[in-house]
């Protein structure tokens, strides 16, 4: 029954990373929140089995990488994407650069700080329980399009602020 | 940026916001699939995705419960909801520590600029986990979702139910009970009994109540809050810091062994501890066994049952079952231990001299074996859980491997096929083991935690008779090449039907016998 502080620290430590690799089969982040909580029920179920001599990180991504597929089939989603070769190859890549996962975070955050106001409000209404872009549009009497237009802007624009931050050592 | 870069994250940018085709969808397939440049562009991109929604909930991150004044005084700030608030107010304080800290799950829950997202706040986030229980009641409407916990007040009207905390921290209840979960370090406890057990990730675990708020500094204890409002704290192991409800100062620093009450926020002299109002996590496992051993007695065709209950005469293994066909079994050297709950009792076999002696009488078309074992080592090429004396036709023998695979059946003259499908036991770990025989169609299955292992058909017809057999051993009549058959590790209950017993009720068996709810089957 006893299960080691240092596995409740380390499936703490990887939530982000994994909810990031789900995101990338899922798309949805609400849904992409689901699949988390199953995986994280799964590890936890897996404890016994985890080896702590290696690493946590690729351990957890092969459970994320099934609950996704899992998810996907149940769903009847992505089914033109996504299959079981393709989603490893994602989550090896995940799971590998796990370094970079993290100094990308750390640079986003000043990112963020330097978007302008309507910006940050726009990726607030955007990223709130329950928002969508066609919800957006409508209250805003225009197109899902404009709106996800708009948002592609900030997007790639915190993008450019992290490949310049990272480039100018700012959190090395 | 190329063209192709522009082209792809406008797909990208589809994708996350629902407005991707069919169209779009094809061609991400065939990106990804062909480009590691593409694959880590779009890595990339939907890290963001998931960064700004993961950001954005914490926002919405529990503040003070409304009824508590104090409750998050002394646990560790949420570096995540700390951050995302001065993102919203601009200001320039992302710390590597405010993103490092990252809070396990998170949380949507009141918060003035979301009110109306307040209602489904119990149904998406997850503060704690149900990860076992037995006899778990809740009132309407105040039960977790599923085994999921939020922020929420639930209400258990009976029973006991474990729950883990997303930091670590266990609580066990035993209802009735009323509480309050604000999130993963802090719960309010109205009424009821708990027994607390904090890991040293979830130091500073939290449990408010109206007389005072005990704060865990990593340790066990338990918690009773009566009806009229005062609490009684008892350390099993540790340090807890009782802290007025008010103003948030400590009040008393109780020890291992200590106890203290509580009534409004002044000291009283606490009751004598009742061991039986505060669970532990095994006794719930134990319960669900004890109550499913008293169904288990009626199943039809049990001929035998050993419960492994050390009785008065410790060298007797007793027949659970009040029938006469079959005699209890008689110790050799086999010690009593512990099972799969502390408060359960095994035999342990260690050594080649260890058995139990029974008897089971009689001539059988079918018979179904079942047993909870933990395997410690497996030293020889068969190694015995319950073997027929000697091998003579009609006899039985349940064994394992030196691999783990279960194997063996009722001795008939002439050949047999076995059929491995599934996988070994694995040591150091409970499993349960089923051996099912049916001569009418001269078949045999094999079940591990109710799983399908191994299959067995003969040719010759052959009634089963048991007669005189060893647990966890083998007499041999004669030499034999492998003689030595002792069995290394415990045995906690085994059980013998004169019938086939169906996979589905093998089943109900491991369900209602696993040790605890993260125990696995694989």
């Amino acid at each position: 029954m006893a299960v080691s502080a240092e596995f409740v620290a380390q499936i703490t430590r990887c939530q982000r990373h994994l909810h990031a690799f789900i995101l990338s089969m899922v798309w949805n982040p609400a849904e992409a929140d689901d699949v988390l909580q199953e995986t994280n029920l799964t590890l936890w179920e897996k404890v016994a089995e985890f080896d702590s001599s290696r690493p946590f990180l690729p351990w957890a991504m092969r459970f994320a990488q099934f609950q996704a597929m899992a998810w996907l089939k149940r769903h009847k989603r992505q089914r033109l994407v996504f299959d079981d070769d393709l989603a490893k190859i994602l989550a090896d890549e995940a799971a590998m650069h796990e370094p970079a996962f993290d100094v990308r975070q750390h640079a986003l955050a000043s990112c963020l700080q330097k978007l302008a106001s309507e910006q940050r409000k726009l990726i607030a209404r955007r990223y709130e329980p329950g928002a969508s872009v066609n919800a957006m549009a409508e209250k805003a009497k225009t197109t899902a399009k404009a709106v996800s237009d708009k948002l592609r802007r900030i997007r790639h624009a915190l993008l450019e602020c992290i490949e310049k931050t990272i480039a100018e050592g700012a959190f090395a | 940026m190329s063209a192709i870069d522009t082209d792809l994250e406008a797909l990208f940018n589809r994708l996350a916001d629902g407005i991707a085709s069919e169209a779009d969808e094809e061609r991400l397939g065939q990106v990804l699939r062909s480009s590691a440049e593409a694959r880590q562009a779009y890595r990339q991109f939907m890290d963001l995705h998931s960064a700004l929604h993961w950001d954005y909930v914490a926002v919405a991150g529990p503040e003070s419960s409304p009824d508590l004044s104090q409750p998050s005084s002394h646990s560790p700030p949420l570096g995540r909801a700390r951050w995302v608030a001065a993102f919203f107010a601009g200001i320039a304080v992302a710390t590597v520590a405010a993103i490092a800290i990252a809070v396990f799950w998170q949380n949507h829950s009141p918060n003035s600029q979301e009110k109306e997202v307040v209602k489904d706040a119990k149904s998406d986030a997850i503060a704690a986990l149900l990860v076992d229980k037995v006899d778990a009641e809740f009132a309407k409407e105040r039960g977790p979702a599923g085994v999921r916990f939020g922020p929420g007040e639930y209400e258990l009207l009976g029973g006991i139910v474990h729950l883990r905390f997303a930091q670590g921290a266990d609580m066990i209840l035993a209802g009735p009970a009323r509480f309050r979960v604000t999130d993963a370090q802090n719960v309010q406890l109205l009424v009821g009994k708990a027994r607390v057990i904090a890991p040293s990730t979830a130091k500073g675990f939290t449990i408010a109540t109206q007389a005072a708020n005990y704060i865990d500094l990593g340790t066990e204890f338990g918690l009773r809050v009566d009806p009229d409002g005062a609490s009684d704290l008892y350390v099993f192991d540790g340090q807890v810091n009782v802290a007025d409800p008010r103003s948030g100062k400590v009040l008393s620093e109780v020890f291992e062994g200590k106890s203290s009450r509580y009534v409004n926020g002044v000291a009283a002299i606490p009751p004598l501890l009742q061991a039986s109002d505060f669970p532990t996590p095994g006794a719930i496992g134990l319960k669900r066994w004890e109550q499913y051993e008293q169904e288990l007695r009626k199943s039809p065709g049990l001929i035998s049952f050993f419960p492994f209950r050390r009785g008065a005469d410790a060298s007797v293994l007793e027949n659970g079952i009040g029938d006469d066909v079959m005699s209890n079994g008689k110790i050799v050297g086999a010690r009593w231990v512990s099972g799969r709950w502390q408060e359960h009792g095994a035999l342990l076999f260690d050594r080649d001299s260890d058995f139990v002696q029974l008897e089971i009488p009689g001539k059988y078309e079918e018979l179904t074996i079942a047993a909870w074992i933990k395997v410690d080592r497996l030293d020889f090429e068969l190694n015995a859980i319950l073997n027929s004396d000697g091998f003579k036709p009609g006899g039985v023998h349940f064994q394992l491997n030196r691999q783990g695979f279960p194997r063996g059946g009722v001795f008939v003259v002439g050949s047999f096929k076995d059929k491995i499908v599934g996988s070994a036991v694995q040591l150091g770990a409970w499993a349960h083991v089923a051996s099912v025989i049916s001569t009418p169609t001269r078949s045999q299955q094999i079940y591990v935690n109710g799983i399908l292992v191994r299959e067995r058909a003969w040719r010759q017809d052959e009634m089963i008779r048991p007669g005189s057999c060893r647990i966890g051993n083998w007499l041999p009549e004669t030499k034999d090449r492998l003689a030595n058959r002792s069995f290394r590790g415990r045995i906690d209950e085994l059980a013998i039907w004169n019938r086939v017993l169906t996979q589905q009720e093998i089943t109900q068996m491991v369900d209602a016998g696993r040790p605890g709810m993260l125990w696995s089957k694989e």
